[in-house]
């Protein structure tokens, strides 16, 4: 064990996750400006998104069902009614200057996940909707930042976990299983790169056997699954490495910094700092100078958002009858799919990844439905229906090819119609090509089985010619056989129809067999 | 945040204005802060009701679901309208002075 690992282990880490999900939906939370990432800046504004006054919000209702759906995916507690409070602070890309939010009713209260991967249960604290702010740039070394209101009231799900995580592994696998119940229930497009998906997380650490936490570093500007792999590890090092010191970590707010180099511990009191190659000697070897979390402020200067009702806002019903009829309208949820795939003799990653892919399950599920066999329909789904999506950058919603040519191809190679080889290097593509069913293609290009005994009678033929080849075969050199193969296939060079190499195989195999016995005795 | 200060005090008085964004000066603040007792007396006569048995929130009554806006797209404004009261325009945004953190 390194030294590094040594001082590690003698402290818990303890992490909980924030994390700030856009809804997809087609308009903002509370007007109908249009929401799409890259249009033209402030294209997608209006009265209300800009906070003119005068101007009265209306709920979104599809932000509010995915919202709740979600809420009911987590098994959260939910109130009979739901309402929305304002978050009040100035910052530029704020135009009303309060944030409508939910603090005193969240959606959805407690709740849980289970990871994926680990299958350990993660509790969640809450789940609430609010709105996204706009987006601010700024020029290096420039006098004057621009405002982007276009992002201004985008439906956010924000979604809250318990301090339940232990290890940056296991907050990984949480990304995972959260990435993909949100892309399962349809509720958020989860694109990193636009932004559809910010985190947030609590880290703290604790000596082994301690039951109190320790004072939290609250981390923000987590903009990618590495970011919060790296802010954690980050976080644990400098807390650990204080402790180390004799110091006590304070509750404060630090910003992820991915490139940060010049400003190490800047306005931190010394008895709140450690030298830097303290902390960097508990980071992974690998670090390299730069990325650290930086001081941004303590508990003490922490916003005072005076919170209140939203007045502008009814409350929303949340009957029991609406909740059963959500929770009966779920979708089969990640975890359980996989379970059910792997019971049908799919193989444990061909289940993950078919389950990670919800337009692709759908897909595999219409071949099921047709009579293929859940092996084989997976097997041709990632295999054969893979390589024509992937060649066109398409989506297996969009796929060009229906179910039914898939279960078509299944038939022909089930009942021998054509060699296996044969359907799938030469009758798939022009299916995919042309859009016939792989019997339609065989029609088409005459394409028809040998008689078996045509092939019998070839592969002797071969044998017979190829003395030198059936030597090298029986002293137990397996290129002969491909050599004899060929030789088989050349013999039909010009006929439409072509043997099968595993018959022509089969065959070879009773010939080499008869031959080793004729000479033993 | 420690204990709120109290409104009625200058030093209340002044943390509110900061949330606000306002300036004050030194000696507004006893005056808003008479002024702001006023008011809050005034409202505090609610405190004397008895609320018993009243479910606690804003609303009467929650609306229904179908009450709520489709999720249907408006037109937005053209860009020049959207900033026609900016303050001051960069390229193709409301121009603030710079901001770095956060
Ligand atoms: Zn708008």
């Amino acid at each position: 064990m390194s030294a590094r690992d040594e001082v590690l282990g003698r402290y818990e880490l303890v992490v909980g996750v924030e994390v700030h999900a856009q809804l997809n939906t087609a308009t903002k939370l509370f007007c109908g400006c249009r929401l799409e990432f890259a249009a033209p800046p402030n294209s997608r504004t209006c009265p209300v998104c800009l906070g003119h006054p005068g101007v009265l919000p209306a709920l979104n209702r599809a932000a509010f069902e995915k919202a709740l759906r979600l809420a009911v995916a987590f098994g959260c507690r939910l109130e009979p009614a739901t309402e929305l409070d304002r978050k009040n602070y100035y910052y530029p890309d704020l135009p009303k200057n309060y944030q409508i939010s939910q603090m005193y009713h969240n959606l959805g209260e407690g709740g849980e996940l289970v990871l994926l991967r680990s299958g350990r249960t993660v509790r969640m604290h809450n789940v609430h909707l609010e709105e996204d702010a706009g987006k601010l740039s700024h020029a290096e070394g420039g006098r004057a930042s621009t405002v982007d209101l276009n992002r201004a009231g985008t439906p956010l799900a924000e979604i809250v976990t318990m301090p339940d995580f232990r290890s940056v592994d296991e907050v990984d696998d949480y990304m995972d299983t959260l990435t993909e119940l949100l892309r399962t229930l349809d509720v958020c497009r989860c694109q990193m790169q636009e932004g559809n998906l910010r985190f947030e997380a609590s880290v703290s650490v604790r000596p082994r056997g301690q039951e109190a936490l320790g004072a939290r570093t609250e981390i923000k500007n987590l903009n990618s699954y590495s970011a919060v792999r790296k802010g954690i590890t980050y976080e644990h090092a400098r807390q650990v490495a204080l402790l180390e010191a004799g110091k006590t970590p304070r509750q404060e707010t630090r910003l992820w910094d991915d490139e940060g180099a010049t400003d190490y511990e800047q306005g931190v009191p010394e008895a709140l700092r450690v030298p830097r190659r303290d902390v960097w000697a508990l980071l992974p070897p690998d670090w390299g100078d730069t990325g650290w979390t930086r001081f941004m402020r303590s508990k003490e200067q922490a916003h005072d958002y005076r919170y209140f009702p939203e007045p502008d806002l009814p409350a929303f019903e949340v009957s029991p009858a609406r909740v059963d009829e959500i929770r009966r309208a779920l979708p089969e949820l990640p975890g359980p799919r996989r379970l059910r795939y792997a019971g049908l003799g799919v193989p444990q990653k061909t289940a993950e990844d078919l389950t990670r892919d919800v337009p692709l399950a759908t897909y595999f599920e219409r071949v099921m439905a047709l009579g293929v066999p859940a092996p084989d329909a997976a097997n041709y789904v990632m295999n054969q229906v893979g390589a024509a999506l992937n060649a066109r950058g398409l989506s297996a919603a969009d796929c060009p090819v229906p179910a039914e040519h898939v279960a078509d191809l299944h038939a022909m190679i089930v009942g021998k119609a054509l060699p296996k080889d044969q359907l799938l290097k030469e009758v798939w593509p022009k299916t995919v090509e042309e859009g016939l069913a792989p019997s339609a293609v065989a029609a088409k290009y005459g394409l028809q089985a040998l008689d078996d005994a045509l092939v019998v009678a070839a592969t002797d033929e071969a044998w017979a010619a190829n003395p030198k080849s059936v030597e090298d075969l029986l002293a137990g050199k397996d290129k002969a056989k491909r050599a004899l193969v060929g030789a088989v296939m050349r013999a039909f060079k010009a006929s439409k129809a072509k043997p099968d190499p595993a018959a022509i195989n089969a065959r070879l195999d009773a010939l080499l067999a008869d031959e080793r016995r004729r000479r033993l005795l | 945040m420690s204990a709120p200060l109290d409104p009625r005090t200058p030093e209340g008085v002044a943390h509110i204005a900061r949330l606000s964004r306002l300036a004050l000066a030194p000696e507004e603040l006893s005056a808003m802060a008479a002024h702001l007792g006023k008011i809050l007396d005034a409202v505090s006569v609610l405190e004397r009701l008895d609320t018993q048995g009243v479910p606690a929130g804003l609303h009467d009554e929650a609306l229904s679901e179908d009450a709520l806006r489709a999720d249907a797209v408006a037109p937005s404004l053209p860009v020049d309208e959207a900033l026609r009261n900016a303050p001051a325009r960069g390229v193709g945004g409301f121009e603030v002075p710079a901001v770095l953190a956060e």
